[in-house]
């Protein structure tokens, strides 16, 4: 049976919103946390669903097909050297220093302030 | 091969390879969010939970929608005003949710930087890339609506500089900006969800 282009489209839209329900319902299930493993696989699949029916992956020319291919292999190779790196650097991270911001002079003196706020640097510079 | 089939070729071949750079664009910002989920899992899963999983699921549905309407015009013997006018309406729609969404975010203090809500190692740090990777592809999202918009209208005004081959390149790079929203959808909206 040939399906007419609105029919294959219409097919292809239900198949996506389909598995967008889908991954959107199993991201709720206990799966130990495989979750995002299934919400991948499904995105996947979707993915795959745009690239042949839409773009028509399939029938686009080989050298069209290997630039792409180039391009997800390189994505590959880096990541694989980038995981290598990380996971066999010894990771001592150092201690984390959150911003402060020192209490105000509420009791100095006009002059005496204005001269306490002048930073060091400032009056480095200035001289 | 006549030049006219040549020169449509070369075109098409010539999108695939900037699509092919935008995949290692994408894929850098992926791989980041990779290594932050392995060092902080917690954290990511904690902010994940904060993202509006309602909007990202709705914005998903229409971005899937455009891009059937794209196909519809694209596959057509004859461009169709109306099915790219509605891609249009729907890339516009989907930045206007993408909007709405980042003012939640301002107002639940999801802002990476001081003042932040979550104190989880690792969830300023999965905000931070939620809004490089959503940001990014709304630039990308942008620029395809407005060159669908171009395309309605010269679709509506048979214009000589339509051809079918200028509007299969645009539909191609509309797809790509579909296919990296499908993937960012669980990475960010969906993770951590589940009670375990």
């Amino acid at each position: 049976m040939k399906l007419s282009l609105h029919q294959r489209l219409a097919a292809v839209w239900m198949g996506l919103i389909l598995l967008m329900l889908t991954s959107l319902g199993g991201a709720y299930l206990p799966l130990q946390g495989w979750n995002v493993a299934l919400g991948m696989g499904i995105a996947c699949l979707k993915a795959g669903m745009v690239l042949w029916c839409f773009m028509h992956f399939g029938r686009t020319s080989t050298p069209a097909r290997l630039a792409l291919a180039a391009g997800v292999f390189t994505v590959l190779v880096l990541s694989a050297l980038s995981a290598l790196e990380g996971a066999t650097r010894a990771s001592e991270p150092a201690a984390m220093q959150p911003p402060r911001q020192l209490p105000p002079l509420r009791d100095a003196a006009p002059l005496k302030r204005s001269t306490a706020a002048r930073s060091p640097a400032t009056t480095a510079s200035s001289d | 091969m006549s030049v006219e089939a040549d020169r449509a070729e070369t075109a098409r071949f010539g999108l695939w390879i900037f699509l092919s750079t935008e995949v290692l664009f994408f894929g850098a910002l992926l791989l980041a969010y990779a290594w932050g989920r392995v060092y902080w899992p917690e954290g990511f899963a904690t902010a994940s939970r904060h993202t509006d999983v309602l909007l990202g699921t709705l914005n998903t549905g229409l971005l899937l929608t455009s891009s059937v309407l794209v196909a519809l015009a694209v596959e057509s013997p004859a461009p169709r005003v109306w099915s790219l006018l509605m891609a249009t309406a729907l890339g516009l729609a989907f930045l206007a949710i993408k909007g709405l969404e980042y003012r939640h975010d301002w107002r639940d203090a999801l802002i990476p930087g001081p003042g932040f809500a979550l104190p989880e190692r690792g969830a300023q740090l999965f905000f931070e890339l939620y809004f490089v990777m959503t940001a990014l592809h709304a630039v990308h999202l942008l620029i395809g609506t407005g060159v669908l918009g171009i395309f309605a209208w010269g679709s509506s005004s048979r214009a000589a500089w339509l051809t079918p081959q200028r509007l299969e390149l645009a539909g191609l790079y509309w797809h790509f900006v579909d296919i990296v929203w499908i993937v960012l959808y669980p990475l960010l909206y969906l993770a951590g969800r589940a009670v375990q």
